[in-house]
């Protein structure tokens, strides 16, 4: 009886915590988007593959995780053209490097509804440590998670060769995610 | 009644035509290039050249308007004077759509326009890349009834400066002068 009221007790600790997390990506909702500059000119693109593994608890970021993998070859640039080049081993190298991705355990709020998280960005076999950026808006029930993450592809070897000189494709590329969470 | 073009006329005419040859020539030479980053530098430079001339446009119409040009000769028969002012009223109508395609081609396909890598100029209409292939032919037919056009306008100085033999190139040729 006296177990038994204990883990009653331990439910109820444990509860709490738990009715304010989630863990389902509304895949058709979220999207992984980016911007890159060509010739100065902002263009849009988007990973239209991807899958998000997130354990998100606004009130517990420190158990919070997520593993977000983008099948590369998705990328749509905004013409056929580009979309076909992007696939070369100048760019994604797809064929090498089906898969790129981030990952985190390591989340903190910083007030307001944003928080931050410190993860793995991994791209064509290169992992290099960021710092990502997000706002959680409560949405019905569920959250939406929405940040930006500004990356160098010099760092990870997107766009080598000819493509190298950031004077025609910046160097700065920034992606945008959006997940819906329940 | 003057007899030769303002300077200013003159200017705004020499100039237009130097940058239609290059920006055509460009256009003419990109489109078939494959994807590589000299392709999308000559993209850009072939927009900027496109929306110079869409400006300048803007001026010598203003300019003609207000400033009218020299007669023609009164010997000439009355079709040939038709044919004259109906083929600079179509050039004056291309030179303004031919640009206005590219851009309106520009936003429908995602590529905005941005003068000089620094200055976006709005975008006329939505991405919708069916509309902007479309657009893309349509700036393509255009382009060919202007080198036409350009061509009509060259046999008719050769014409006057070689077979007729009136001077008439001195209207507008702001070098020397009527010999």
């Amino acid at each position: 009886m006296k177990k038994f009221l204990m883990y009653i007790a331990l439910l109820g600790i444990w509860l709490p915590a738990h009715a304010t997390a989630f863990n389902t990506v509304v895949q058709a909702q979220s999207s992984v988007t980016f911007v890159s500059h060509q010739m100065g000119v902002a263009v849009p693109g988007k990973f239209t593959h991807f899958t998000a593994l997130i354990y998100f608890d606004p009130n517990a970021p420190q158990i919070s995780t997520a593993q977000v993998n983008v099948a590369t070859a998705s990328v749509d640039a905004g013409s056929a053209e580009a979309n076909g080049t992007l696939q070369d081993k100048d760019w994604f190298d797809v064929r090498d490097w089906p898969q790129a991705s981030f990952s985190t355990r390591a989340l903190s709020g910083i007030g307001n509804g944003n928080y931050r998280a410190n993860g793995i960005l991994s791209i064509k076999g290169k992992a290099r440590p960021v710092t990502v950026q997000f706002h959680a808006t409560p949405i019905t029930g569920g959250m939406m998670l929405e940040g930006d993450l500004p990356i160098s592809r010099a760092t990870y070897g997107i766009g080598g060769g000819e493509w190298a000189a950031p004077s025609v494709v910046g160097d700065e590329v920034s992606i945008h995610f959006r997940f819906i969470l329940k | 009644m003057r007899q030769r073009y303002t300077r200013t006329a003159m200017f705004l005419h020499w100039l237009m035509a130097l940058l239609i040859i290059s920006t055509f020539s460009l256009g003419l030479y990109m489109s078939d290039l494959v994807l590589s980053p000299r392709k999308l530098q000559l993209f850009a430079y072939h927009k900027w050249i496109g929306m110079t001339l869409l400006s300048l446009w803007i001026i010598r119409v203003l300019w003609r308007i207000t400033h009218q040009p020299p007669a023609l000769s009164t010997t000439l028969p009355l079709w040939q004077i038709r044919a004259a002012d109906l083929t600079h009223l179509t050039l004056y109508i291309l030179l303004f759509i031919i640009p206005m395609t590219g851009w309106l081609m520009s936003s429908a396909l995602g590529f905005r326009v941005v003068m000089f890598g620094i200055w976006p100029l709005p975008n006329l209409i939505g991405i919708n890349h069916t509309l902007g292939g479309q657009l893309k032919i349509i700036h393509s037919l255009l382009n060919d009834g202007l080198l036409g056009l350009v061509g009509l306008h060259l046999l008719a100085v050769i014409q006057h400066q070689f077979i007729l033999r009136d001077g008439l190139l001195w209207r507008m040729w702001p070098w020397g002068g009527k010999k």
